[in-house]
């Protein structure tokens, strides 16, 4: 199957109840197999400005990209050459906005946190800055798949804290990594099987803090065949808990295979198609 | 012989047969790829405004400053495009490339000539070279009733000035801070509120060392406080091993901040950011005062959340770490972090990562401080373990006691001892 047809994408984004400036930014094309979500900081408009740079330049660099390469001849080759160009790509969106910040005064001390997934091959590959999330729905299982950069985060994998000294915990939103800090970035970078009938939930804060992962599986479990539906209504439900933050959400639902062509006649007959 | 000659023909057709289905197969191929990018050109002009402008920023981070402006040209012109492209002449010019400069210049002229500089900047162009260097006296840049003369350095939230009061002609370091810039509208009302009410309560703090606060004010966007200018630099330097203070002399300048705490935590006000950075020290007069009280309280609750990426949490207490509620007590152990620092030239914890870091902050003793200088006297280090508690209760209570401790040590140093370790002076 071609990715457009194997793959459904929904994108949200909705700045909130309390928020008049919408810092966060998405970006998901079933064709290219590329979903981007960022959650920009800092303050004024430079936060929106460094997520929708970083989304603007990993859609477009990916978009040229994708036509002239082929990627998952031989699954391990595949993986491989997927983490290491996600990492690359990420790198070049990194410099961009760290130098941005630079060059434009009034955007100095934007970032954003980053979570891209690629779907390639009946596999997704996933990289993630910060505290942004990706999430897997399997049957009924949710599972959440990236781990966040973020002081809470270190201090609970620590042992510093305990869940529920988290949850009152003051310092929630703080995060260890963010794009366009530094230089350099390091990317977290991660490989996944998919299943027909898989999805894949990013999100940014202002959904997970106000809305149950509980919550959040049971909307897709029951709304999943309306992927529009469903994502309205996450944005909805974190809206009526408060909607304190940005609320930003992509729905992936993998709709069959996605197999990359293999062998010269199959390469040749999918050009064709 | 003729089923041969048969047989060499089919052959051949056989093989032209093939060989026309490959050129059409072919012709097919170059015919799709055609057409698919036709499909993709129609798709470009999707490409919204705002994408443009975020590549164009693109370009311009990467060094590519022809093609960044041939970006922002596609996008329609807005204040906040002006601004970019402001930038990016000043990057042509940093360059050299005063023409291409010059053309940006122009190309914003053209939508608002009143723009920033661009009067002056074009027009002294038009008029050729006039009179470099017989520039009309600048006015000074006025904050307020305060004419600001020079740029002290960069605070946590904005600009720091040195500013003469005209109505007193007091010189004044001014500390502005852009809230318009880094709040959102919605909560900039509470925000400016808070500023306010912060920075009276923390104008009424009146105390030999704790820096006093002229005023408070909003002018031009920017909101500021006027405190007195001190000569002098902060307690940085003096916490680097080449920079040590007699050991006399840091224990009289600790006594003196435990002091000012002491008085403030009566008053309800804590500092939370209790670092060399924020403690003004004048050698020749001996002068001591904290600075910058309650102002993190104030920059706290900012969401701009890169911040905290960059900062270090070497000098917060373990309750301020794990995010718990902080009272006065939280300032002691921070200026116990100091002192073991003023002490030895070293902090007390170190780790490769801010996890490692703070997990050493919360639940590992510190380095042992004899081991990085063996000639401190046991009284003192006692007072240094005691202030790095982990606990609040087992810590100074108050900044008073901690004082006390402090100048009880002073007292029994023999004279002379210096804050690092002497072995030079022994080994000769």
């Amino acid at each position: 199957m071609k990715l457009a047809d194997a793959l459904q994408m929904v994108a949200l984004t909705d700045p909130g109840r309390s928020r008049s400036h919408n810092e966060d930014a998405v970006f998901a094309d079933a064709a290219l197999g590329i979903a981007v979500l960022a959650d920009g900081m800092g303050g004024y408009s430079a936060g929106e400005v460094a997520s929708g740079m970083a989304t603007t330049v990993l859609a477009s660099n990916f978009a040229q990209y994708m036509p002239t390469h082929q990627v998952g001849n031989g699954p391990a080759s595949g993986v491989a050459e997927a983490m290491e160009r996600i990492a690359h790509e990420v790198s070049v969106a990194n410099l961009a906005i760290y130098n941005a910040a630079k060059g434009q005064p009034h955007y100095a001390g934007m970032a954003t946190t980053l979570v891209i997934a690629w779907f390639y091959d009946n596999r997704m590959v996933v990289g993630h800055i910060g505290d942004s999330r990706l999430y897997l729905q399997r049957g009924n299982a949710f599972e959440q798949l990236t781990r966040d950069h973020s002081l809470l985060q270190e201090q609970l994998d620590s042992g510093m804290i305990s869940v529920e000294e988290a949850r009152h915990s003051q310092n929630k939103n703080l995060v260890t990594r963010g794009l366009g800090v530094g230089p350099d970035v390091e990317t977290e970078i991660h490989d996944y099987e998919l299943q027909a009938g898989d999805i894949v939930l990013l999100c940014s804060d202002g959904l997970t803090d106000m809305v149950e992962d509980a919550e959040i599986s049971l909307i897709l479990k029951a709304q999943g065949g309306d992927l529009t539906l469903a994502a309205e209504h996450l944005v909805q439900l974190a809206n009526d808990n408060g909607g304190r933050d940005n609320i930003s959400v992509i729905l992936v639902k993998v709709m069959g295979e996605y197999a990359s062509p293999r062998g010269w006649w199959q390469k040749l007959l999918a050009r064709l198609k | 012989m003729a089923q041969a000659a048969f047989w060499k023909a089919d052959w051949f057709i056989g093989l032209s047969v093939l060989l026309m289905l490959l050129l059409v197969g072919l012709v097919l191929l170059a015919a799709k790829r055609l057409g698919k990018m036709g499909g993709n050109k129609e798709k470009q002009p999707a490409e919204s405004a705002e994408a443009k402008r975020m590549l164009g920023l693109a370009f311009h981070g990467q060094g590519q400053l022809d093609k960044a402006f041939d970006k922002f040209r596609e996008c329609p012109m807005s204040e906040g495009l002006m601004e970019n492209i402001y930038n990016l002449a000043l990057d042509y010019e940093r360059q050299r490339q005063f023409k291409k400069s010059e053309t940006v210049f122009r190309y914003l002229s053209a939508h608002n000539p009143r723009f920033r500089d661009l009067p002056a900047r074009l027009g002294a162009k038009l008029d050729g070279e006039v009179a470099m260097g017989a520039h009309e006296p600048v006015e000074m840049p006025r904050l307020g009733h305060y004419v600001l003369e020079k740029e002290l350095g960069k605070g946590a939230m904005g600009v720091v000035y040195l500013g003469r009061d005209s109505q007193n002609n007091r010189l004044a370091a001014i500390k502005t801070m852009a809230l318009a810039q880094a709040f959102d509208v919605d909560e900039l009302v509470e925000v400016k509120q808070r500023f306010f009410r912060e920075a009276e309560t923390v104008a009424r703090l009146d105390h030999p060392n704790i820096v006093s606060i002229y005023d408070a004010g909003e002018a031009n966007g920017l909101a500021y406080i006027a405190m007195a200018f001190l000569p002098g630099g902060d307690l940085v330097p003096q916490t680097k091993p080449a920079g040590l203070l007699p050991l006399t002399t840091v224990l009289s300048i600790i006594a003196r901040v435990a002091d000012a705490l002491d008085y403030a935590h009566a008053q309800h006000v804590v500092h939370r950011d209790i670092k060399p950075a924020n403690i003004m020290y004048e050698p020749l007069t001996d002068q001591v005062k904290v600075t910058d009280f309650g102002i993190a309280r104030i920059t706290d609750s900012s969401r701009t959340k890169a911040g905290m990426v960059l900062g270090t949490p070497a000098y917060m207490s373990p309750e301020q770490i794990t995010g718990k509620k902080i009272d006065g007590r939280s300032d002691l152990y921070s200026l116990g972090v100091m002192l073991y620092q003023m002490c030895c030239g070293q902090p007390p914890f170190t780790g490769d990562s801010l996890a490692r870091l703070m997990f050493k902050i919360t639940s590992e003793a510190p380095t042992d401080i004899l081991s990085i200088n063996p000639a401190l006297p046991a009284e003192l280090v006692a007072v240094i373990s005691k202030s790095l508690s982990k606990t609040v209760e087992g810590r100074y209570q108050r900044g008073a006691t901690m004082a006390a401790g402090l100048r009880a040590c002073q007292e029994k140093l023999p004279t002379a001892v210096a804050g690092l370790p002497q072995t030079e002076k022994v080994t000769r």
